[in-house]
């Protein structure tokens, strides 16, 4: 098993998922735990030799920049509204990034049945 | 086409990638810090996150709110941790900078980046003495090439020497040549004492020249006449043979020896270490305004400053130093001699005159070569 692999598709997926928790609950340790998760997922895309790398990059980054003024609307000026509606935003660049590293793992598993072939 | 290989970025990611542990462990620890001081104190959010980051970095500010007793092995907790962690940090930043070379692997990238942009660039496969002396004469000139290179001394002397583009990698490997630029390349110079190195470069060079339909000029040394027609054969362009040009030129000088204790002046304005000498050839277009005139109607002395010094009229023999009653006529070949800056007024002098692809910009030799004659 690829445990690199793993540690990049749980970072990614509890991103989305605490990022959907917080969305839904609006709970502020939801908000926290998410950018740390989203933080963690872009670390592990930096440099990605993937066949859409550069793709799951951006999308990652664009969670960043939606979660982190989410984090300031949030706690710094009580702004849950903003929060939220930020919050929204970098969900679908979430999915956006779980449907890039579905097809990334689609392309790799072809890519690996004509190398052996 | 395919894409250009960047291995030095990858070599740089791969060397960055060492930093994600740490880090990763700052981003958990920052996490679990905060929402504990939260949880367990109670503590607004701005509050615990600075909590956390003094107790992480051990700085010892006080308490910015009274801790529980859960709070305070919490707090110890962290501080214990954050050690760990920062000490774990520093030892993989410092592997990382010093073991890897981060810094080396930057600049390698930013080099290897620069290569992708380059046009029009000569690559020189191996750095040989002859690709010392090739370079110097190269950068004097301002022509831009790329140095292929495998071998930790020539490495060595090729840093020493402060080439601007080099690639370390194999003789012969395709990705080597990609990432050398060969898809936008001028042409391939290889200087090997080795025969069989120099044929497989040309090969290297012809099949790149079929993939991509862009023609290269490729140049090699070779040791003797029949590595020449090998190499002829195999597709390069042009084959020296160093022991010969260095024969033809000591027997320039013993015929005609300079006088004693005084440099020659084809040594000094041929070959010296600033000469501005320059020359090329060009074609005489159709549409080209000296086609049909005499060499001095064309007056091209008096306008650029360059010399006519040989013409080569369609399918006819060499005229060295032609007579100035000489017709040049459309299709014909001239060498003009002069600075590089008379060369380029006479580039725009002869407009829409083409030069013939590829004419690298060579020192003049002592005299023609017999064949071209």
């Amino acid at each position: 098993m690829d445990w690199s692999k793993v540690a990049s598709i749980f970072f990614i997926l509890m991103a989305l998922t605490s990022n959907a928790s917080f969305v839904y609950g609006g709970d502020p340790y939801n908000l926290i735990i998410t950018v740390a998760m989203s933080l963690i997922a872009t670390l592990l895309k930096l440099g990605s030799r993937k066949t859409l790398g550069a793709e799951l990059m951006a999308t990652s980054l664009v969670a960043d920049l939606h979660l982190i003024p989410a984090m300031v609307a949030f706690f710094g000026f009580g702004n849950v509204t903003l929060a939220t509606g930020l919050a929204i935003g970098a969900l679908v660049a979430n999915l956006i990034s779980v449907a890039l590293i579905t097809i990334d793992t689609i392309l790799d598993t072809l890519k690996e049945d004509q190398d052996l072939f | 086409m395919r894409p250009a290989v960047r291995r030095y970025q990858g070599d740089l990611y791969d060397a960055l990638a060492r930093l994600r542990p740490p880090l990763i462990l700052t981003i958990l620890l920052l996490l679990t810090g905060t929402t504990g001081y939260m949880a367990l104190d109670g503590f607004p959010f701005l509050d615990a996150l600075y909590m956390t980051v003094i107790s992480v970095a051990t700085v010892g500010f006080g308490e910015v709110h009274p801790l529980s007793e859960t709070g305070r092995l919490f707090t110890m907790a962290l501080i214990i941790s954050g050690f760990s962690v920062f000490t774990y940090s520093i030892g993989v930043f410092v592997e990382v900078v010093t073991r890897r070379d981060l810094f080396g692997l930057m600049g390698l990238k930013r080099m290897e980046t620069r290569i992708r942009t380059l046009e029009d660039h000569y690559i020189v496969v191996g750095y040989t003495a002859i690709a010392h002396e090739l370079a110097r004469v190269f950068q004097r000139r301002a022509i831009t090439f790329v140095v292929i290179e495998n071998e930790a001394a020539r490495l060595r002397r090729l840093k020493a020497d402060a080439i601007p583009y080099y690639i370390q990698g194999g003789y012969f490997d395709n990705e080597v040549y990609r990432r050398a630029g060969v898809e936008t390349a001028r042409g391939i110079i290889t200087t090997f004492k080795n025969d069989a190195d120099n044929i497989t470069v040309v090969v290297t060079g012809r099949i790149f020249e079929e993939a991509t339909g862009r023609d290269l000029f490729i140049v090699s040394t070779c040791s003797d006449a029949q590595a020449k027609a090998r190499l002829e054969r195999v597709g390069a362009d042009y084959v020296i043979s160093p022991d010969s040009l260095i024969g033809t030129r000591i027997s320039a000088l013993a015929i005609r020896p300079p006088h004693l204790g005084q440099e020659s002046i084809l040594e000094r304005v041929a070959f010296g270490e600033h000469t501005e000498l320059d020359v090329r050839e060009v074609v005489v277009a159709a549409d080209a305004p000296i086609a049909g005139k005499t060499i001095r109607e064309t007056d091209l002395r008096r306008r650029t400053g360059a010399s006519i010094v040989a013409l080569k009229h369609a399918r006819r023999r060499v005229r060295i130093n032609p007579s100035p009653d000489e017709p040049v006529r459309a299709g014909d070949s001239i060498m003009v001699i002069g600075t590089p800056r008379q060369l380029h007024r006479v580039e725009g002098f002869l407009s829409p005159v083409a030069a013939p692809a590829p004419t690298p910009p060579v020192p003049p030799a002592p005299a023609p070569p017999a064949d071209n004659a």
